[in-house]
This record gives structure tokens, sequence and C-alpha cells, in this order.
């Protein structure tokens, strides 16, 4: 059995591109949920395809360096976007409740799509700064969805928008938002597998705390 | 690959005298493939091997019985010339072994000339085709009248790899033919493996189990003379179905 690491990420870019057509058909209306769920086979078989070419992988090839690396973080990344699709089929169902288009989701999509395609196009490029990018933005994807979520629930006590509308809003854009985090986290792991140093958890370090959470970090604290 | 068997073991036993070396095998090689045979020392890997091409009879008083059968015809018949038989079957050792009076070229093609071919521009036009089917052609081609003891000891195999193929075999069997070699060495025999399986079918005694997993389809694991699994590569090293095949590859065993 001959598989190479271009291999797994040629199979990890493929699976990306069918994931990101699904967030995007995922908004649209003239896509049925039908094709959304056929999408999503293919997703799931990208899924456990992957998992099985690396364990062949690291079994057969015992690969070192950066080809471990490459070992690791396609498995990783095959993980996220296997719940990225899921989050998908998510909004598809709640968009179907929805009477009209609002253009704070709309926003949120846009912003989330670029995410999810430069964290993609980091992996492609091994390139650290775009996944520095992507990690960046989850802040602004994190206002809007909270924006979102305060305008909304303001709106249900307000008596301004029906409660099933509202929380279907609600929940489409607490999808999106986990979209963001997981784009996030596959730009830790192309940030991994750049440079083998591992971000995780100091992300809040390097960008800072929510505001509001009025939490002051070691270092961080006001001059 | 394919699923054409070249090579059919059925119930091989081999003594030295009265020790049981070999006890039972039967297994079968498919064409155009790479299966390595993996165990602890004093298994009967190498034994086995050498039964294949009959190179055990050169050991006094060994004795094997059962079936090797090739093209139909069982290998280990009296009626079957072992000199032909090494032709179909050739071997590869564990030492880079080149004759040592010999030139690169004239290592290459002896087996040729003692058929009593002496053309030499046929003879030439082999050595070139089986040194770069071996991989060696760009580095000797300026040389091929210096000793082949000369070169490096990956050279040196490559050129006994060369040697081997000049007799077109269709099977090549290799005795730990990279143990005596470096990394770098090892690699572009390993290599040169791969691109071999395209033409010939390569049967590999290793005692390095990560190049079994990387460079065999198929791998045998024997222990004290017992074949105790064979199957493809990537089961045996992903999901053996034998306790003791686990606890080798794993480093526990014994």
């Amino acid at each position: 059995m001959d598989i190479s690491s271009a291999d797994l990420r040629e199979m990890v870019l493929k699976m990306a591109s069918t994931v990101e057509a699904m967030v995007d058909n995922s908004y649209k209306s003239s896509v049925t949920i039908q094709e959304v769920f056929e999408f999503e086979n293919q997703v799931n078989k990208y899924h456990t395809d992957i998992d099985d070419h690396v364990f062949k992988y690291i079994a057969l090839k015992t690969p070192a360096a950066t080809d471990l690396r490459i070992a690791l973080s396609v498995m990783k990344i095959n993980s996220e976007l296997e719940r990225i699709a899921d989050q998908a089929v998510n909004i598809k169902r709640n968009m179907k409740k929805l009477g009209k288009e609002y253009p704070q989701l709309v926003t949120l999509t846009e912003e989330v799509k670029m995410m999810l395609q430069n964290s993609i196009d980091a992996f492609v490029k091994l390139d650290s700064k775009l996944a520095t990018d992507v990690i960046q933005h989850d802040h602004s994807v994190n206002e809007l969805y909270r924006d979102i979520m305060r305008d909304f629930v303001q709106a249900m006590k307000d008596d301004k928008v029906d409660l099933d509308e509202g929380f279907s809003v609600i929940r489409v854009a607490k999808c999106l938002e986990r979209i963001g985090d997981q784009t996030t986290n596959i730009a830790e792991d192309v940030i991994f597998l750049e440079s083998g140093a591992d971000i995780r958890h100091s992300a809040d370090l390097k960008f800072g705390r929510r505001k509001e959470d009025k939490v002051k970090i070691k270092g961080q604290e006001d001059k | 690959m394919s699923s054409n068997i070249i090579l059919q073991v059925n119930n091989l036993n081999v003594w030295y005298e009265d020790f049981h070396a070999v006890k039972g095998i039967s297994v079968g090689y498919p064409e155009k493939s790479i299966s390595a045979i993996i165990g602890p020392s004093g298994c009967g890997k190498s034994t086995f091997l050498r039964c294949l091409n009959r190179i055990y009879e050169e050991v006094p008083g060994a004795k094997a019985t059962g079936e090797i059968i090739l093209e139909g015809k069982n290998v280990l018949d009296k009626s079957v010339d072992p000199v032909e038989l090494r032709k179909r079957i050739g071997m590869v050792f564990q030492k880079p072994n080149p004759f040592p009076a010999m030139s690169i070229l004239d290592n290459v093609t002896i087996g040729l000339r003692l058929q009593g071919i002496k053309d030499k521009s046929y003879l030439m036009n082999v050595a070139e085709q089986c040194l770069r089917k071996a991989a060696l052609w760009s580095e000797v081609k300026d040389k091929l009248h210096k000793l082949g003891t000369s070169l490096s000891g990956g050279q040196q195999q490559r050129l006994c790899i060369a040697r081997a193929l000049a007799v077109n075999p269709q099977v090549l069997l290799m005795d730990e033919p990279t143990s005596a070699l470096d990394p770098i060495a090892s690699a572009k025999i390993e290599d040169l493996m791969s691109e071999l399986k395209k033409e010939f079918t390569v049967i590999v005694v290793t005692h390095n189990m990560q190049q079994a997993a990387r460079i065999a389809d198929y791998t045998s694991f024997f222990v004290l003379g017992d074949l105790i699994e064979h199957g493809l590569s990537s089961d045996i090293f992903t999901n053996p179905k034998e306790q003791k095949t686990e606890d080798y590859i794993t480093g526990r065993f014994g």
C-alpha cells in the first residue's frame, strides 16, 4: 500500500472543498436540505477514509519530522472539517424555518466563509501568517454573534420578532460562530504543521480575552 | 501487484541433520509484489528463503520435503536442474559479494557469459539495462572496467542486484539486503525494490520491521520454524490477528 504525506494533504483538500460548498449551500434558499445531506455523505466518507489512511501511513511508514506533523495535522483537521459539515446541516435545518433574510446573518456567514477559506489556503500554502489572521479574525466573528444574540433577545422581549423565528436566527448564528471556532482550530493546526509550535490555549494570551470578562492575565495588567 | 500466485509453497519442512528448522509452511507469493519475512533470529526465515532456489542444498545434512511450485513444477524435484532454477529465482545476500577479480561490467554479464553468450554488443546492452534497473548506471557508466570491489558498499549491493537481474529471473530473493548498509544506501535499495516489483516478484528477509512495513505488500512472521501469520502488511502492522505477531511488532516479544 503506497501512501505518501502528499496523498494525505490532497485528500484533506478535496474534503475541504466539499465542506466549503456545504457551508455555502446551507445558507442558500435555492438549495434543498436533501442536497446538503448528499454533501454530508461525501464528507463522512472522506472523514473515515482519511483517518484510515493516516492510521496506515503511521503504521507502515513510521514518518518523522515534517511528515509526522503532516500526519497528525491531517488527522486533526479531518475532525474539524467533519464537525463543520455537521454545523452546516444544522444551519440548513434552521434556515428552513426563517421567514425572511436577515442582513446580520448574511454578514456573519460571509465572515465565517472567509475564515474557512483562509484557514484552508493557509494549509495549502503552509502560511502561518494567514493562519494567524484567521485566529485574530475570530474575535470579530464572536462580536457579530453577540450582537445578533443581544438584538434578537431584545426583539423577542419587545415582541417585535416571533419566538420561533428569533430562536432560529440565534441558532443559525451560534452554528456560524462555532464554525469560526473550528476554523481557528484548523489555523492552529497549520501553525503547528509549519513550525512545530503548539499555540493552542495561548491564543488568549496573544490576542486578549473577551473584554466583558474583565479578567486580567498576568503580564497583561494595565500599566 | 497482481493476485496471480507465481510461487506456491506447500507444507515445506526442512531439517539440518535432526534439527527441524522449518515446520510445515504453506504460503503463496503473488506475481509482481514484495513480500517480507520477519521474525527473531533462528526462526528459520533465511533457511526458508534458501529453499526457494535450493541453495540450502549446499549445507551438508540439509533435507527438505514438501512442494515449492514454480510454473507448475515442484522445484524440489530431483529432475529440476538447480542451475536452471537459480536463473529463474535469483538471490541477493546480506553482504555485497561482487566477484573480486572482475570489473563492474564483467560482474553484471558473468551469468550470460557462463551460458555461452559472447556477442559483446548484446552483453553491453544487457549490462546497461540491468545497471539502469538497479539505479546504478549513472554512477558507474564511466568506469565499467574498474573492479566491482572498488565501489562503495551500497553501490556494490546494487551491482549484485544488477548481476541477479542479468539472467532475467522471475523471482528475486533478498536475504537482509540492507543490514550491512547505512541509512542512505538502505533507502536507495528500498526505492529500487519498489521499482523492481513492477517487473519482478521480490521476497525479502529483513530484521528491520519498519523496512518490511514500508516496502512490502505482504509480510510473514516466523517463530521457531513456524509461520505464525502471513497477510497484507497493511493488516499485519495495524491489526495483526495473532497475539505473538502483536507482541513482536510492538517490541514485547519473548
